[in-house]
């Protein structure tokens, strides 16, 4: 919004046509129907200038401990600190988990956001905030994707920020889609509609087969034998002549043209080749299915994707038994952190932000690393070594491109249960993200009912950023 | 633009009024609309009502709020209600007028004069009138034209409010529209401008005509009404329909669109032989009769009425469905259906149409629902405001909702997968009345009794017939209700060309006209004249000349699809798509929830956990009652899905299937083999230059099997066989 008008003041001071008050805000001008005035829509995306080129989001779902990982507490009262002690790390004055010693090496790299803060108790509604920026319309387990909730900010980003190079995708996510019971919300492109949905891969970068079954041929498959095929499709186009009166048929020709130069095009299949990397630097990330996601994000990214999306697991913890669940710590807290978790972290972050830098990437990228929630200060929740759902304030990173290294927003109080300064809702968060891909959190988005929803209506945490 | 204000700046000495002046300006102006102060949480400290549905508030924030600095009485002009928007002081929300434009010397003098509210007490506006209310313009006569919107009064007065109304394009893509209502068409074409002051709405169609010089009608011969209603209005607009499709592509068209299937090649073989004259009508009643035709109605009806599994129950769903086909086997009125599936509580195992009020789980969703179903009304927008751009009030949606508010649900061995999901219900669910139908209407706290959008609200319900209102509801709904058969009417014509006389179907508004007025009063006729069956009315669409158009254009000035002088292109449904790969290829598929070989547009479920290849090809999850959630976009996903995906692969390289046969007709007489091919996966037979090459190929491989999957899947993905045309 402020952008389209500030726009519309500069024109004032240029002779002015009318065809550019038609561009430059005239819906906005009186009200009159904006969100189809997709003149200014279009705008509104590309006004600003972007801080990075491309964003990794690492979703960390189940709820990880602000207390025990970044946002530590050593003088809360015994049944509230844990059994974690805090270090010191590359910045002066700023603590974190015994338990993180990698990554106190590089917190200069971060500004954390600690005040982080909404009142979704329910995984799915508060993995949908995280993942969309948009409050749920429900604090409900059963929270399902419909086209009347928001999409993806992947999504968002496609269609407002798409890349130009046709074998590529913009929007990229994996290894998993997230559930907890019903699939949570915000992962695809809801009403956006399925061209933004993300190029999602179902697949464990970590396993020794790993491929991506749309780019893989069967061996009977050889690209010549896919050439000949289309050819005898083009054949068979030529006699109906669909295409030329059909911008939907001539989509479809456009699709399988693009489908079939990803799959013969090495630029993407070389991307998700993680072969292509030396067995130290696969090593150094861990060979664990996250470790290897974060290695492909990087590659994803160099290759020139806009948005990856990694998922640190399907599903929202293991009761404390360990596994491959996330950071739902209800029972044995302190040592699925101590033994699964926070190694897990300390050993793929600091990788991930050492080889962005080594390979000139992280000016450029933005590296996000949030859950949907804190956990709570109190201890003893489904065992006594358990912590519950905390909505009420948890902490969120951000890393790379123009952020200011070391800085902390905001402050929690003594226990880490509420934020002493200002909170930041997830809707803040989104519009920081988008603001980052010189995305206006205002613009807006039509759906299906042809109302006009803004992109985000959170405000960018500019402060963050030198 | 704040050019133009200056221009039109007349001074006037009356006493302004807040309530019929600057209200409807800061409504113009956007300043109360959803991105700015409007919004829920207002912006930079300031919050109107949204579209200043709430003058008094919105005069005591204005005036008092943030320590009365908004106004000064001492300097109007000084004032940050002038001074902010106009540009004097920043502004997030940039300029929107100079002080000297009439929208700042209105605000000014509103201030001057002590900036007070003169409250709802005065003459209350009766209607808008907008003219013209419909043009049709000679564009060589340029396309300029200014609209004048006038309100009526309830004490007689009219008052020219055209500077105070807003005005909302259609199409803002090639037309504007100044503050003052002068229209400019940048080209050719049609446009509805919607306007709104002060709660009224009113609207206007332009329509700019083509020059066409030398345009001559050029068209085949009207058949009946919807030909008549057709094609008179192309020779308005000066445009020429297609020629007709050839047979091949009206038999293909005709099965897709009725059934959902492909014409075998002996179907085809068959009506190729037909040489009677009545040859089309006779095939036309024969599919009318055919079980797919009510499977294929069933299906849309169980995406309308969110048939999915998780609320229904596996049972429940697969119940639901079968009533549904045989609903439309049967050819049931369409009144007598909906009143059924209103009127009818009790077990929903023993009365599976007792499941609406199983589907729709509280008021405000069935209220929704109902509006959209049964009348193509968008109502969703008044559950929280009155509707922006529509008629209808919160007052409007509660009244409706309350017809719903006594119904309660009882469980009966609900076995939940997860017991801490709240929202699944797999047993028999019991559906019974408790209570009044009566509910708060959340913004202003009043009681509302059940009345029906437009009826007459219910009288007092008694504690023996607590069904009143839901039967007052259906009366309503199905004696004369001319928009439930525009609504019904609309949706058959939808399904079967492709497109709907209003469009979206299920957004009926002033501000969203019919594209052709006297085709849907004819299609609408026709419905009621039918009995309000479906098969009658779909007899008439496919038996018009109109539907038997070629989808391609007409040489010159030709028709386009909106006109529906063309047949419209459009990707088919996913069931249909993954149906005809296996009739074309000849594979009976094995599935794990249904029988082997039952088609997907047979099936009950709903797009939950089932085939990736239906959800790329849209496919719904039946969680809205929105036809918008059957998506028919193309993306690249289904680009793989053909090229390489699971469901496309197994019908082709299974051996039984069609390929085997093709493989052995193909030795003795490889161009029989490739024109039954051609019949069964593309219904017509292949030109003899695709015979040509295609012999070429088949003779030049090494494994004469591959080669031929080559070309099965080929056929598969030509745009002839993966679209309705």
């Amino acid at each position: 919004m402020s952008l389209e008008m500030e726009d519309y003041r500069t024109s004032l001071a240029l002779p002015v046509s009318r065809r550019h008050l038609l561009t430059a805000g005239f819906g906005g001008l009186f009200g009159l129907n904006l969100p189809r005035l997709l003149a200014a829509d279009e705008k509104n995306a590309t006004g600003l200038a972007p801080r990075v080129k491309s964003v990794i989001f690492l979703h960390q779902w189940g709820g990880p401990s602000h207390i025990d990982t970044f946002d530590m507490k050593p003088d809360a009262p015994a049944g509230m600190r844990g059994d974690f002690l805090p270090i010191s790390s590359s910045v002066p004055g700023l603590n974190l988990c015994e338990h993180l010693p990698r990554f106190s090496k590089i917190l200069h790299q971060f500004a954390q956001v600690r005040t982080v803060q909404h009142r979704m108790k329910n995984h799915n509604s508060a993995g949908y905030y995280s993942l969309s920026g948009h409050i749920p319309p429900l604090d409900d387990q059963r929270l399902r994707d419909s086209q009347e909730l928001y999409p993806a900010m992947g999504s968002v980003v496609s269609r407002f920020r798409p890349v130009s190079d046709p074998a590529l995708p913009t929007f990229v996510s994996y290894p998993h889609k997230i559930a907890d019971g019903s699939q949570t919300p915000g992962q695809f492109a809801s009403f956006l509609g399925k061209v933004h949905d993300p190029f999602y891969v179902g697949q464990d970068p970590n396993s020794h087969d790993f491929r991506l079954p749309e780019l893989s041929l069967p061996e009977t498959m050889s690209l010549a034998r896919l050439d000949n095929r289309r050819d005898l499709v083009r054949l068979i186009d030529e006699q109906a002549r669909l295409l030329e009166n059909s911008a939907a048929a001539s989509g479809v020709d456009r699709f399988q043209d693009r489908a079939i130069s990803m799959l013969t095009s090495p630029r993407l299949k070389a991307a998700f080749d993680l072969s292509q990397e030396t067995d130290a630097v696969r090593d150094a990330y861990g060979r664990t299915t996250y470790g290897q996601s974060c290695l492909l994000a990087r590659r994803l990214v160099e290759a020139g994707v806009r948005f990856v999306t990694v998922y640190f697991a399907r599903s929202i913890g293991n009761g404390g038994k360990g596994g491959d669940g996330g950071w739902d710590t209800h029972k044995q807290n302190f040592s699925d952190l101590k033994n699964r978790l926070l190694p897990m972290t300390d050993q793929t972050v600091p990788t991930l932000m050492e080889d962005l830098k080594l390979r000139g990437l992280l000016d450029d990228t933005l590296v996000v690393w949030t859950g949907e929630m804190g956990r709570s200060p109190r201890i003893g929740d489904q065992d006594p070594q358990g912590r519950g759902h905390w909505p009420m304030c948890y902490t969120a990173l951000f890393a790379g491109g123009g952020v200011k290294g070391g800085f902390v927003y905001g402050a929690s109080d003594k226990t880490g249960a509420f934020p002493t300064t200002a909170p930041v809702r997830p809707d803040d968060l989104s519009a920081t993200i988008f603001r980052s891909l010189g995305i206006d959190p205002a613009t807006e988005m039509i759906d299906t009912l042809g109302r006009p929803l803004p992109a985000s209506t959170g405000r960018s945490l500019d402060e963050i950023f030198t | 633009m704040t050019l133009c204000l200056t221009a039109r700046y007349v001074p006037a000495d009356s006493i302004v009024s807040f309530r019929r002046e600057v209200q409807p300006l800061l409504t113009k102006l956007g300043c109360n609309s959803g991105p700015c102060h409007g919004n829920l949480t207002g912006k930079g400290g300031l919050k109107l009502s949204l579209r200043g549905e709430d003058p008094g508030g919105d005069w005591y924030v204005l005036t008092h709020d943030a320590g009365g600095r908004r106004i000064s009485l001492a300097q109007p002009e000084k004032s940050l209600l002038v001074a902010k928007p106009g540009g004097l002081i920043a502004h997030e929300g940039g300029v929107r007028f100079k002080p000297q434009d009439q929208a700042g010397q209105l605000l000014e003098k509103w201030i001057r004069q002590g900036a007070g509210d003169d409250g709802d007490s005065g003459p209350q506006l009766n209607r808008l009138e907008v003219s013209p209310a419909e043009t049709w313009q000679e564009s060589a006569r340029g396309r300029e034209i200014s609209l004048k919107v006038t309100a009526h009064w309830t004490d007689g007065r009219q008052t020219d409010v055209t500077s105070l109304a807003s005005f909302d394009i259609n199409d803002p893509s090639g037309a504007v529209i100044t503050p003052h209502g002068d229209f400019t068409a940048e080209r050719p074409g049609e446009w509805v401008v919607g306007v709104r002051y002060l709660g009224g709405h009113g609207v206007s169609r332009l329509v700019f005509l083509e020059e066409n010089p030398g345009y001559a009608w050029q068209g085949p011969v009207a058949e009946n009404a919807i030909d008549s209603a057709v094609f008179n209005r192309l020779q308005k607009l000066r445009r020429n329909p297609s020629s007709l499709a050839n047979d091949h592509i009206i038999i293909r068209r005709l099965f897709l669109d009725l059934l959902g299937v492909l014409p075998t090649p002996a179907e085809i073989a068959a009506y190729e032989a037909d040489h009677s004259a009545d040859r089309y009508e006779k095939l036309v009643n024969r599919l009318l009769e055919r079980q797919e035709f009510a499977e294929f109605w069933a299906l849309k009806w169980s995406d309308l009425l969110r048939n999915e599994p998780k609320v229904m129950g596996q049972k429940g769903n697969w119940q639901f469905q079968r009533w549904l086909r045989d609903q439309f086997a049967q050819d049931r009125p369409m009144d007598q259906f909906a009143a059924e599936l209103i009127t009818t509580t009790g077990s929903t195992w023993n009365a599976p149409w007792a499941s609406f009020h199983r589907t729709n789980r509280d008021p405000e969703t069935a209220a929704e629902t109902f509006a959209q179903v049964f009348l193509g009304y968008r109502l969703q927008c008044a559950r929280c405001h009155n509707h922006p751009s529509d008629v209808w009030t919160q007052n409007d949606y509660y009244g409706l909702a309350a017809s719903f508010a006594n119904l309660r649900r009882k469980d009966i061995n609900n076995v939940r997968r997860d017991r801490f999901d709240k929202h699944e219900f797999n047993g028999d669910e019991v559906i019974y009345f408790d209570g009044r139908p009566e509910i708060i209407q959340p913004r202003s706290g009043e009681t509302l009794q059940a009345k029906p959008l437009g009826g007459n609200v219910l009288g007092a319900v008694s504690e023996e017939a607590p069904d009143a209102a839901l039967r007052h509801l259906a009366d309503w709904l199905t004696h004369d209700n001319r928009q439930f058969s525009r609504n019904i009417a609309n949706r058959v014509w939808f399904q079967l060309m492709g497109r709907g006389v209003v469009d979206p179907v299920d957004d009926f508004r002033d501000s969203n006209p019919p594209s052709n007025p006297e085709l849907l009063d004819e299609l609408e006729k026709a419905f009621v004249a039918g009995g309000r069956r479906l098969k009658p009315l779909a007899r008439m669409i496919v038996m018009s000349t109109v539907y038997r158009l070629d989808s391609k254009p007409a040489g010159k000035y030709a028709a386009t699809e909106a006109d529906f002088g063309r047949s419209v292109i459009r990707l088919l449904p996913a069931e249909v798509i993954r149906d005809i790969v296996d009739q074309a290829t000849g594979f009976v598929r094995s599935q794990e929830d249904a029988p082997d070989g039952l088609r997907a547009g047979q099936m009950a479920t709903a797009n939950t956990r089932g085939e990736e290849f239906m959800k790329v090809f849209g496919k719904p999850q039946r969680l809205l009652s929105c036809e918008c959630e059957r998506s028919d976009e193309t993306t690249l996903a289904q680009a793989f899905q053909l090229i390489n995906g699971e469901t496309v692969r197994a019908a082709l390289e299974n051996t039984e299937n069609r390929i085997g046969r093709l493989l052995r007709l193909s030795e003795r007489d490889p161009e029989a083999a490739i024109n039954e091919l051609f019949l069964a996966s593309l219904s017509r037979r292949p030109s003899a230059a695709e015979v040509a090459k295609l012999r070429q190929y088949l003779a030049g491989a090494s494994d004469r099997r591959a080669a031929w999957e080559d070309v099965v899947w080929a056929t598969l993905n030509a745009k002839e066989f993966l679209f309705r045309h």
